[in-house]
């Protein structure tokens, strides 16, 4: 895409700020680092305001453009507590947000899982072990930024390979402490702790390459709807959401 | 599963007999010219063994080494590379190179199982580009450029560890094994800039049907090298979780 990795995160910020006002405010005007638009109707902004090129993802706390909790830097973090604690760069990742009559500035960040509930805590663990070492071993298949391009943007070698080093993090026989992996109160635990450290989000990959089979995959969302979701629940006795998956 | 290596065994059967031992060898500030060029995927498994899984892009990894000072005395080395995963490990593949000492050619192949064949090669940094050209056989078989440095940080730059087409000796017979090579680099200086690729002969590298067709990146750097000690080979015919051993001394 001839995109510039110097930039594409200076971008990807840029273009998050913008978009929504092109698409909420009558008349838009934006002066940034990278883009400019005279104040006019949405679509001479929209054309005046191109994109050079096009931002992709981030690694929060990887030092380039970091900013502090709320300031619209979206991402996704892969890290375990002590990478994503508050001593490290305070919220990993905030969202913006539109909603119905405008934007939301959103104080949001979100935390990559692969997770495995069983009520056998030592079977859900090796299981969820498992495919997080299947899903790894095909991340790694892919050419990161960092290997293919010098350029301080890209410290680290990005989601892929950090999801790899956490599930890998623990000693011989222990299970990672950050994976949600285990028996509904092992996985309530962890969840828990991720919230302390400002998470408010977890993405959930299911599978990997039929690595669980979908029976129970399916046996695990719904055990982790019935045991554990309802104790993150925004309202005090709200009910549990109904399990997915089908019959 | 990933995709794995096409490449019959019997393509990796010639390179050098493995020598292992002698004094480390610090190389004090080689120059290093690394292009990357991604490779038109028809290619993607044909050029590696079934021991190694390709990138996702296929690469194609240009190395040029100048070394000022060493124990063969000075040499240039030339490789031209495919990027690949051993397992889940980043690794580059080099069937074969150019070397323009005979002493370091040597020395080189018994240590550390570089395939390296004889060439003239220039290897030049000017303030606008710098660049390798390698001529073998009476003609043109690479010639890499980097244009339009500008200065980074060699913290900034990753070099991938290579596997060497080389044999081992197993069981009174010799045995074509990749043996990784992963130097250690304290930099003294970095660029990067456009990387432009005028001349690519596939064949003359062992890699035949290689196109790269695509530029990703380039640098420069003036760093120590320290040669490593041997710790893992790759058996080339075996799938990649089973394929690597443990060197023993």
């Amino acid at each position: 895409m001839s995109a510039d990795p110097d930039e594409t995160k200076k971008t990807w910020d840029e273009w998050v700020r913008i978009i929504p006002k092109m698409w909420t405010e009558e008349r838009f005007g934006y002066q940034g680092a990278l883009q400019h638009a005279a104040a006019g109707g949405a679509a001479e902004a929209a054309a005046e305001a191109a994109p050079a090129d096009v931002g992709g993802g981030d690694e929060p706390g990887d030092g380039a453009g970091r900013r502090g909790p709320g300031d619209g830097k979206p991402g996704v973090d892969v890290r375990g507590f002590r990478g994503a604690g508050a001593e490290d760069c305070g919220v990993p990742a905030a969202h913006q947000v539109l909603q119905p009559g405008g934007l939301v500035r959103e104080r949001a960040s979100e935390h990559g899982e692969l997770p495995l509930c069983h009520e056998d805590n030592e079977y859900g663990a090796k299981t969820g072990q498992r495919l997080a070492g299947t899903f790894n071993y095909l991340a790694e298949q892919l050419l990161a930024a960092r290997q293919a391009y010098p350029t301080r943007s890209y410290p680290n070698l990005g989601l892929l390979p950090a999801l790899r080093r956490e599930a890998t993090s623990a000693p011989e026989g222990q299970i990672p402490e950050g994976l949600c992996i285990g028996n509904p109160d092992r996985i309530i635990e962890v969840i828990k702790k991720w919230e302390s450290v400002g998470v408010d989000r977890i993405n959930f990959l299911l599978n990997a390459i039929e690595t669980v089979p979908q029976e129970e995959v399916l046996a695990s969302l719904r055990l982790f709807a019935k045991e554990v979701m309802p104790k993150f629940a925004e309202k005090p006795g709200a009910k549990a959401p109904a399990a997915v998956g089908g019959n | 599963m990933p995709l794995v290596g096409t490449r019959p065994t019997t393509d990796f059967e010639h390179g050098p007999l493995l020598r292992p031992g002698g004094e480390p060898w610090v190389l004090p500030r080689v120059q290093i010219l690394q292009v990357m060029y991604e490779l038109e995927q028809g290619a993607m498994t044909s050029l590696l063994p079934p021991a190694l899984h390709p990138t996702i892009p296929p690469t194609l990894v240009v190395t040029a080494w100048r070394v000022p000072e060493s124990p063969a005395g000075p040499f240039t080395l030339a490789e031209a590379k495919v990027g690949c995963r051993s397992g889940a490990r980043p690794r580059a593949l080099s069937v074969r190179a150019y070397c323009d000492s005979a002493a370091a050619r040597e020395a080189l192949a018994a240590r550390w199982g570089y395939p390296a064949s004889e060439a003239d090669i220039d290897f030049a940094r000017r303030y606008d580009r710098c660049w390798v050209t390698v001529r073998a056989g009476g003609r043109t078989v690479l010639d890499a450029h980097l244009v339009d440095p500008e200065a980074i940080s060699g913290a900034d730059i990753q070099y991938l560890a290579t596997l060497n087409t080389a044999r081992v000796e197993r069981e009174g017979t010799a045995a074509a094994r990749l043996i990784q090579v992963d130097p250690e680099y304290q930099f003294h200086s970095a660029d990067r800039g456009m990387p432009e690729l005028l001349a690519f002969d596939g064949e003359a590298w062992g890699l035949p049907g290689a196109d790269p067709y695509w530029p990703v990146s380039a640098s420069y750097a003036v760093a120590d090298v320290a040669m490593p000690e041997l710790r893992y080979l790759v058996d080339p015919a075996k799938p990649p979780l089973a394929a690597v051993e443990r060197l023993h001394a």
